[in-house]
């Protein structure tokens, strides 16, 4: 992919593109490297420091909790979370907004109030009626948050195909016999790609705070799992005593939201310049 | 003398309240080139879509062997597609640039002919594009990198793939270089030579559409102003119009609105008369085979063979 | 109809030893090429050619990633490599250009007369008044019917052909010393082409600039140049005066563009002339003469050596081996 070559050529994007892979790398295999688990509590070293001789890497909290694994594992659940939640909305999102803006007419009319009737209820009274009837999970919480992420894209994607539509290949598919689901399929949707994989590397980052959002309030993951919102969390309690239990986690969030926008403005250049 | 392959009838497009064609008559038979003429804004591709029913026609019929396709199905229009095809004027916007022209020009098979194997297909592919002049090794390419000649070439093969009896061409070469305008031009002469289809082809050239058509109709402003053998028409035309395009004095119109009484040509014509306000000409035979829409033709031929016996 | 009245003025256009790259592609290589004060120089040659690349550089127009060499001075000021401002004061006012397509030249929201009137506003700094009350004189000298009600309207209102009178009105403003118009005619029906061209010509007698005309077709240029420059893969292959192009081209490629123009009259011929094959790839390296695939003259020497500009007679030079009146 052509694509693919530009971004290379993008040494912010590449950098920030390297980085990403390491962090979830390092999510992925770290603690086989290190002896502690998430929820064994180290009553010799309690809220200690980090220490990159000793036990405990980053310090432990409060309960003596290895802050190393707990990052690595907070990483994994943020990035699962964005990861998930993006391909969501990408499905569903694409193939809706594809959808409603080729057939047009009442039908597009008809999706599209349904897309604005649910943009209009607010986030956090849906999360916390589907976290109250289905309980807490950590793939609940994947589901919802895509559940609510195709909303925007779904818009996107419309907006794309309405422009799509009105060019030559569309009408050459129709003479040469296309149904309509060819058509969306082999043309319109491939011609998507560049629009929907910017917007999907952008919204990452909003997902993954949204999470954290969610979790700082208690509705997201439990104890004794943990998230980079649960850490942030509980690290802004101990921010005078212990400072390092927030900001081993919020730099990690910071580093890797950064980076995903990096990351998204590259993707939109390289992409980009194909079109033209 | 056989049925006509495409006989359109009493055609009327609007777009929204104005008329961009009114009262199109005309046939077509098997291995015919019908040129179509006109200006931009001449309503002649709009005429191309209305056949096509790519733009929705408000009356009249498009019988095509037989079949009115404006009072089809969907399924059932989709059927016919296959024997009637386009070739548009912008060579490139036409290919969707992400498919590779292979895909391309399988599509139309995969369309119709389902249950041909690949290779099959792969072959298929192959012989067009050779009759076309293309190499069978580009399959994998993708239209931007192929010049404007090169992809007009891509969507004639693409459009002849089902061997299909009516090919329209949309300014099929008027986008292009003079000196690649003939290469397309004799291709679509060979192609109708090998294959037999009928032809329409719409351009605003009329040197093109000499080389090519047995037959031209002449339209201005949504109407059918001349229709005639080629030869008659270049030698003697009618129409006061058709004079202009082939001496190349046009009076460029002082008015871009329509003329809502009469006939439109009046603002540009020499000939105009009182008589042309009070109502639109209708095509009148005014020799075999030969049909102008002016009041005044009688006055017009007289006029020109006075000129040609003075310049004797 | 030379107009070069003081054979010891500066040329207007000066353009030396010109190269434009993008990339691996090589557009435009190593091209001189002078147009005197008032003299009318027609430029043909196929897409990719070069053609326009070359007069884009002189006006500034070049994208970012264009690598230029060379020079090019506009009566003696060295235009290439220079600041915006400088180059600003020369472009659109002494130094103007007429696109191909004016749909996309003109600014869609802004009236006609607004678009006229700003380019006197801002070079000559008239008031708007004045500026409208001169747009209005100009759009009448290029013969636009109902030149007052023009000025009201907006581009999308007007036909293809009066929307280039516009940009010619626009390019004479302000009494330019040179117009160079880029494929004028090449979007308009053939039947407006013959107009268009003709208004070109009559304010070429009344207001003396000079005039370069690009185009792909030889027929177009035919009827405005007093001299012709023909291009081919970012090289001059040929130029000289009108007349004798037209009646004894020297390069083939010339003679082959001359076959091409199509006939209204005459016999129907079978097949329609054109050329054979397509242009070659701005990527590759020079090695012999870039025509030769394409020449029915081609003979080894052809593909190894690349011929040089030779001047076959005054004023007349052709880059051949083999030129057809040899």
């Amino acid at each position: 992919m052509k694509a693919l070559h530009r971004l290379r050529a993008n040494p912010g994007a590449t950098y920030a593109l390297g980085i990403i892979v390491i962090l979830t790398l390092g999510a992925l295999i770290g603690p086989l490297f290190n002896p502690n688990d998430i929820a064994t509590l180290d009553w010799a070293h309690v809220a200690a420091g980090p220490a990159l001789a000793g036990a405990h890497w980053f310090g432990t909290d409060r309960l003596g909790r290895d802050l190393f694994v707990r990052t690595l594992e907070g990483t994994r659940m943020s990035l699962g979370v964005g990861l998930t939640a993006s391909a969501i909305s990408l499905g569903v999102g694409v193939a809706y907004g594809a959808i409603a803006g080729y057939v047009g007419g009442r039908l597009d009319q008809l999706m599209m109030r349904f897309v604005e009737v649910l943009s209009g209820l607010p986030l956090i009274f849906f999360v916390i009626f589907l976290t109250v009837v289905f309980g807490r999970s950590p793939y609940l919480l994947f589901l919802t948050i895509g559940a609510v992420g195709w909303l925007t894209m779904a818009r996107i994607v419309r907006g794309q195909t309405l422009s799509i539509r009105q060019r030559e290949y569309i009408e050459a598919a129709i003479a040469s016999g296309a149904g309509t689901l060819r058509i969306i399929v082999k043309h319109v949707v491939p011609n998507l790609w560049g629009v929907v994989i910017v917007y999907a590397t952008l919204t990452i980052p909003q997902i993954i705070l949204f999470e954290s959002f969610l979790s700082f309030l208690g509705l997201g993951v439990q104890e004794p799992h943990s998230s980079l919102g649960t850490l942030i969390a509980e690290g802004a309690g101990e921010m005078e005593a212990a400072p390092w239990i927030l900001l081993v986690p919020g730099s990690v969030l910071a580093i890797l939201l950064l980076c995903l926008n990096i990351v998204g403005d590259g993707l939109r250049d390289a992409l980009d310049v194909k079109e033209r | 003398m056989s049925e006509p392959l495409l006989k359109v009838e009493s055609l009327r497009v609007l777009f929204g309240k104005v008329a961009a064609l009114q009262d199109i008559n005309f046939e077509l038979r098997a291995g015919e080139t019908l040129g179509l003429v006109g200006e931009s804004g001449s309503g002649k591709s709009t005429l191309a879509r209305a056949i096509l029913r790519l733009t929705p026609a408000a009356s009249g019929r498009v019988l095509w062997q037989g079949e009115d396709l404006l009072s089809l199905g969907t399924a059932e229009l989709r059927q016919r597609r296959r024997d009637l095809q386009i070739v548009f004027q912008d060579p490139l916007a036409s290919l969707n640039p992400r498919m590779s022209i292979g895909d391309a020009l399988a599509e139309p098979l995969k369309i119709f002919e389902p249950t041909l194997p690949v290779a099959a297909r792969k072959t298929r592919i192959a012989e067009m594009l050779d009759r076309v002049g293309l190499s069978a090794d580009m399959v994998r390419r993708y239209p931007h990198e192929f010049s404007g000649g090169q992809c007009q070439r891509i969507g004639i093969a693409r459009a002849m793939m089902l061997r299909p009896k009516l090919l329209i061409c949309d300014e099929a070469v008027s986008s292009l270089d003079v000196s690649v305008q003939g290469q397309i031009v004799n291709l679509l002469a060979d192609l109708q030579r090998n294959f037999g289809m009928a032809m329409l082809f719409i351009s605003h050239n009329l040197a093109v559409v000499r080389h090519l058509s047995h037959r031209v109709l002449v339209i201005y402003r949504g109407r059918l102003v001349e229709m005639a053998e080629t030869d008659a028409l270049f030698a003697a035309p009618v129409h006061p119009y058709t004079r202009e395009l082939l001496g190349e004095q046009v009076r460029e119109a002082t008015t871009t609105e329509q003329v809502t009484v009469g006939c439109a040509f009046q603002p540009r014509c020499a000939y105009a008369q009182p008589l042309c306000e009070a109502s639109v000409p209708f095509l009148e035979d005014v020799a075999t085979g030969h049909w102008a829409a002016c009041h005044r033709w009688r006055e017009v031929v007289y006029s020109s063979q006075h000129e040609t016996r003075k310049s004797d | 109809m030379s107009a070069n009245l003081h054979p010891t003025a500066l040329p207007t256009l000066a353009i030396d030893n010109l190269s434009v790259r993008f990339g691996e592609s090589a557009a435009v290589r190593d091209v001189s090429l002078r147009v005197e004060p008032g003299e009318s120089v027609g430029v043909v040659g196929e897409s990719g050619s070069g053609k326009t690349q070359v007069f884009m550089s002189a006006m500034g127009l070049l994208p970012p990633n264009a690598r230029v060499q060379g020079s090019v001075r506009f009566e003696g000021t060295e235009l290439l490599g220079v600041a915006p401002a400088v180059l600003n004061r020369v472009r659109g006012s002494k130094l103007t250009m007429i696109f191909q397509d004016p749909m996309t030249s003109l600014t869609p929201h802004l009236r006609i007369g607004i678009q006229l009137a700003e380019v006197l506003v801002t070079h000559s700094g008239s008031s708007w008044a004045d500026a409208e009350r001169a747009a209005l004189l100009m759009l009448e000298r290029v013969r636009i019917p109902e030149a007052k009600r023009r000025l009201r309207q907006y581009p999308h209102e007007l036909s293809g052909g009066m929307r280039q009178r516009v940009m010619i009105a626009m390019s004479l403003l302000c009494e330019p010393s040179l117009v160079i118009a880029d494929e004028p005619t090449t979007a308009l029906d053939v039947t407006v082409q013959a107009q268009i061209l003709d208004t070109l010509r009559i304010m070429r007698a009344e207001l003396g600039m000079g005039i370069v005309l690009i185009s792909h077709d030889m027929g177009v240029v035919a009827g405005l140049a007093d001299r012709i420059v023909v291009m081919y893969a970012g090289r001059i292959v040929e130029q000289g005066p009108t007349a004798e192009m037209l009646r004894r081209p020297e390069h083939p490629y010339t003679a082959a563009l001359l076959r091409c123009v199509p006939a209204l009259s005459g016999p129907r011929l079978e097949r329609m002339p054109s050329l054979p094959g397509q242009a070659p790839d701005p990527r590759r390296a020079d090695q012999g003469c870039a025509f030769a695939p394409r020449c029915a003259r081609a003979a080894e020497r052809c593909r190894v050596e690349m011929p040089q500009l030779r001047a076959l007679s005054r004023r007349h030079e052709a880059a051949c081996h083999f030129p057809l009146s040899a």
